[in-house]
């Protein structure tokens, strides 16, 4: 695990190393992109959320205590200034943009049948609301444990089961709608 | 679905590669707020304050710039002249050197549009390599030499390179100002296709079945996304109109000569009965009397065959509202086809996530396909939608072949927002593309009203239907939905384009538009049509025109075949209704005490007793040069107001109801009761109830006026 490095160097960025702290931004950068993308599904605009969170990382380096792994308290980064970009965003009135349109497939290109469903999956994903769509990125897609997933969210591990649980039920119906409709029409 | 198969799908599922200057654009921004914050905590109070200046600028570029990533990074650039490492130097000279292939999703379209076209211009691309070059190089000059010597000197030096790299972009958005508004146009299709490619779009706009939209209102508020809207679109109060005054007396002896163009819309009237059936008062802005009064058929004389397209018929009454004024009515009706010309009709729909309303893009769907029967088997109709981006949806297709066009119109449903300036252009290429010589061209284009992304200035919009309209291709606007309703957009853009705008508020208002009145809708048999009346000082002291206020002309436009007006279709029938005072009546404006012996003027004595003279400007459909009418208005035009015909009696029930509704000053005694009893009596055959409809509407706005002050 990279863990000690990145704490060694986030204490050496603290103490006011700029190799370190640039080689602690360098690590990560990939990794908050990749959160960014999957709460927003549009590149350009985890590319803007991976930006806004660089700089915030720069300017609260201080506020991380070593209580926790690093990544945890940069994926409670990550989600507040994608939160925040949607809400500036929105206050603006900017036009909306397909998501998800440039997912990679990890192994092989799945059958249209599987992509019609992952669509449906992220679309429903995208739909819901942020605590329980933070809540899925963490637990089911960034696999992390309930108990990590509650350490980043400041909650319960009960309450984490809990919203997973919500998640899916909200996902499954979105599902049953999608496929209601396609027999029907 | 369960956990862990949910876990398993998405484990498949990756996020892109972020685009390398967009890391080295985060990673920079990062180093640049590392610095900021160590000098501050390290270097004390005083190094802080003299380092306000570069924090400002920073700030201000937070601010203002932070959405567009070249600039931030050649402002990075700059100021690593004061940083101090050689490692973040290189960083940002090569940063700088890259120029930029991104286009921001968050400076507006318009803007992106401009960059991308300049870009893609080359002799713009070799001044912006020549540019990032040039900086490049005094980056590096200024770097060794700055940093051996002081800080302050340093800041300085930073300060004024800063300024440099961003000087390509205020120039590209000051040259995106005063851009022709063709280029705007072409710059706004180019963002179209930079922001999706138009194959996706009818993918997008067409594909998803219609029930994703029930989805949200069974689960949850939705973030916007692609194809999933909020149940129904819900938009309050941002309807717009644009703010007129109401005409006002004029003094004869001032200004003798009334010009106007005529106005066959009527969408003012079914907006005004929609907020009446919702139970409220229309916002007087809404309230255009004259589309109001031209919104019923009246049965005026038709002209000779082979003569003029229309003949004036003239009536002149008892003010009903104000003792002492006369009314002069003048109404004009044009002939009806026989032959109707073909047709090559491309309907331009809206498809943008505000049209998800019952009232919008299912009753427009419905709309045109009683549409469909009206036209003949070798007519074609082509389909446009435009949201997010725009897309053809039905390349022409010949009525005849009614199943093919109705399967598509079934297919829309509504997402995205709204692309309208790119619609508006593929919507006339296709009717390039089926154009039918002499026939009938024209784009029906279809919308709640706004046009909120691409061109956004109806100006450039205007001018762009005005060069389509010369070349024999029409635009009318068929308006739907309330709430985000763009009045005057829908009317600039029919008055500009030779065609007419109506407001669809429910299925027979959509059978009056487009099927029983399709040919009056879709036939010109006049175009330019402009009135001007000259009234005569001896008989009349003062006069007012009832409505048409947006469609006023100067005297000297009358003989200006260059000035555009409005058309008359095939049976279309037009009123224009004057409030005069005859000579000796109690005056709203006071004589001129200076020309008081000017204004004996001698009047010709063949015009002695006439009351004005009536002009009429028309050109035939495709003619360029106008023709003239022309009539004088006689006491012999006088008629005691219950002998005048139910038309002549209805119109001016319509016209007071209008004052009414207006809340306009020169409303007089008219009341509510009287409207409803004038409207009554003189309904006439009125044989698909509109009349009736509008009686009852009188009803439903006097109670709302009891209950609300108007807005």
């Amino acid at each position: 695990m990279t863990e000690p490095d990145d704490h060694r160097l986030a204490r050496e960025a603290q103490a006011g190393d700029r190799r370190s702290f640039a080689a602690l931004v360098e690590r990560h950068y990939g990794f908050m992109f990749k959160v960014a993308w999957q709460w927003c599904g549009v590149r350009e605009d985890a590319e803007d959320i991976a930006q806004e969170a660089a700089i915030k990382l720069a300017q609260h380096i201080d506020a991380f205590k070593f209580e926790s792994a690093f990544t945890t308290w940069l994926y409670r980064l990550v989600l507040n200034t994608a939160k925040d970009y949607y809400k500036a965003k929105n206050r603006r009135n900017t036009r909306e943009q397909p998501m998800f349109e440039d997912v990679v497939y990890a192994s092989e290109e799945p059958s249209p049948e599987q992509k019609l469903e992952q669509k449906d999956i992220l679309k429903a994903l995208a739909g819901l609301p942020e605590q329980l769509k933070e809540t899925v990125i963490l637990v089911c897609w960034q696999g992390l444990s309930h108990k990590e997933a509650g350490d980043i969210l400041d909650c319960p591990e009960g309450t984490i089961s809990w919203r997973v649980h919500e998640a899916r039920k909200k996902i499954a119906e979105y599902l049953d709608i999608q496929r209601g409709a396609k027999h029907h029409g | 679905m369960d956990e862990q198969k949910l876990k398993d799908m998405l484990a498949h599922l990756h996020a892109p590669e972020p685009e390398e200057t967009s890391k080295n654009q985060a990673l920079n921004g990062a180093m640049m707020a590392y610095d900021q914050k160590m000098q501050k905590k390290t270097q004390g109070v005083a190094n802080a304050d003299r380092l306000t200046g570069i924090n400002n600028l920073f700030n201000n570029v937070r601010r203002n710039l932070m959405p567009n990533k070249r600039v931030l990074s050649g402002l990075m650039a700059a100021v690593s002249v004061i940083a101090l490492t050689g490692v973040f130097l290189s960083y940002a000279v090569t940063q700088s050197g890259r120029g930029s292939g991104t286009i921001d999703r968050e400076t507006s379209i318009i803007r992106a549009a401009q960059m991308a076209q300049m870009q893609a211009q080359p002799a713009y691309r070799k001044t912006l390599e020549e540019d990032n070059k040039r900086r490049a190089e005094y980056v590096a000059q200024s770097g060794s030499s700055a940093l051996p010597i002081p800080i302050a000197t340093a800041k300085e030096e930073g300060a004024e390179a800063s300024r440099m790299p961003a000087t390509p972009r205020a120039d590209m958005l000051v040259e995106g100002k005063v851009a022709k508004d063709s280029d705007r146009l072409k710059s706004a299709e180019m963002a179209q296709r930079v922001q999706a490619p138009a194959s996706n779009v009818v993918a997008g706009a067409v594909a998803t079945p219609p029930a994703s939209m029930n989805f949200s209102a069974t689960l949850y508020n939705l973030q916007p996304a692609d194809s999933i809207q909020p149940q129904y679109y819900k938009d309050e109060g941002r309807d717009k109109f644009q703010d007129v005054e109401e005409n006002n007396v004029k003094s004869v002896a001032a200004e003798p000569v009334s010009t106007f163009s005529i106005d066959v819309d009527t969408s003012s009237y079914s907006f005004m009965r929609r907020q009446l059936n919702s139970g409220v008062l229309p916002q007087k802005d809404a309230v255009r009397i004259e589309e109001m009064v031209n919104y019923f058929d009246y049965n005026y004389a038709l002209p000779e065959k082979g003569a003029d397209p229309f003949q004036p018929t003239i009536a002149v009454y008892d003010a009903p509202w104000k003792q002492g004024d006369k009314i002069i009515h003048v109404g004009i009706k044009g002939y009806d086809i026989d032959t109707k010309p073909r047709s090559n009709l491309v309907f331009l729909i809206d498809t943008s996530g505000s049209m998800n309303s019952p009232d919008k893009l299912p009753l427009l769907i419905n709309s045109f396909k009683l549409m469909l029967d009206s036209l003949s088997p070798d007519d074609t109709v082509g389909i446009v939608v435009y949201a997010g981006s725009a897309g053809t949806v039905l390349e022409p297709t010949k009525a005849g072949d009614k199943q093919k066009i109705i399967n598509a119109l079934e297919q829309l449903h509504a997402g995205g927002s709204t692309a309208g300036a790119e619609g508006i252009r593929q919507a006339y290429s296709l009717a390039e593309q089926a154009l039918i010589k002499d026939g009938n061209n024209r784009i029906i284009l279809a919308t709640d009203g706004d046009f909120n992304v691409g061109i956004t200035n109806p100006k450039e919009l205007k001018d762009f239907v005005e060069r389509k309209r010369d070349e024999g291709i029409s635009l009318s606007v068929l308006g739907f939905g309330q709430g985000n309703y763009n009045d005057q957009m829908m009317q600039t853009l029919a008055q500009n384009g030779n065609g007419n705008a109506a407001y669809i508020d429910n299925l027979s208002e959509a059978r009056k538009v487009l099927v029983k009145e399709a040919s009056s809708t879709l036939f010109t048999i006049a175009k330019d049509v402009k009135i001007q009346v000259e009234f005569n000082p001896a008989m009349v002291s003062e006069y007012r025109l009832i409505g048409y206020e947006t469609r006023h002309l100067n005297r000297e436009d009358f003989n200006n075949d260059k000035v555009d007006a409005g058309e008359v279709g095939a049976g279309h029938a037009v009123t224009a209704i004057y409030e005069i005072t005859p000579t000796g009546g109690a005056k709203a404006v006071d004589d001129l005490r200076y020309a008081a012996t000017k204004e004996k003027a001698e009047v010709k004595p063949q015009a002695d007793g006439e009351y004005a003279f009536l002009k009429i400007r028309y050109k035939e459909p495709n003619g360029d040069t106008s023709k003239l009418m022309t009539r004088p208005i006689t006491p012999n035009d006088d008629v005691k107001f219950d002998n005048a015909s139910d038309d002549v009696r209805f119109a001016s029930a319509v016209a007071g109801f209008g004052q009414l509704l207006k809340g306009s000053k020169y409303a007089g005694s008219m009341t509510y009761d009287r409207v409803i009893d004038i409207g009554n009596n003189a309904r006439g055959k009125d044989e698909f109830g509109y009349r009736a409809e509008f009686v009852s509407l009188v009803r439903l706005a006097k109670s709302a006026a009891t209950l609300q002050p108007q807005k």
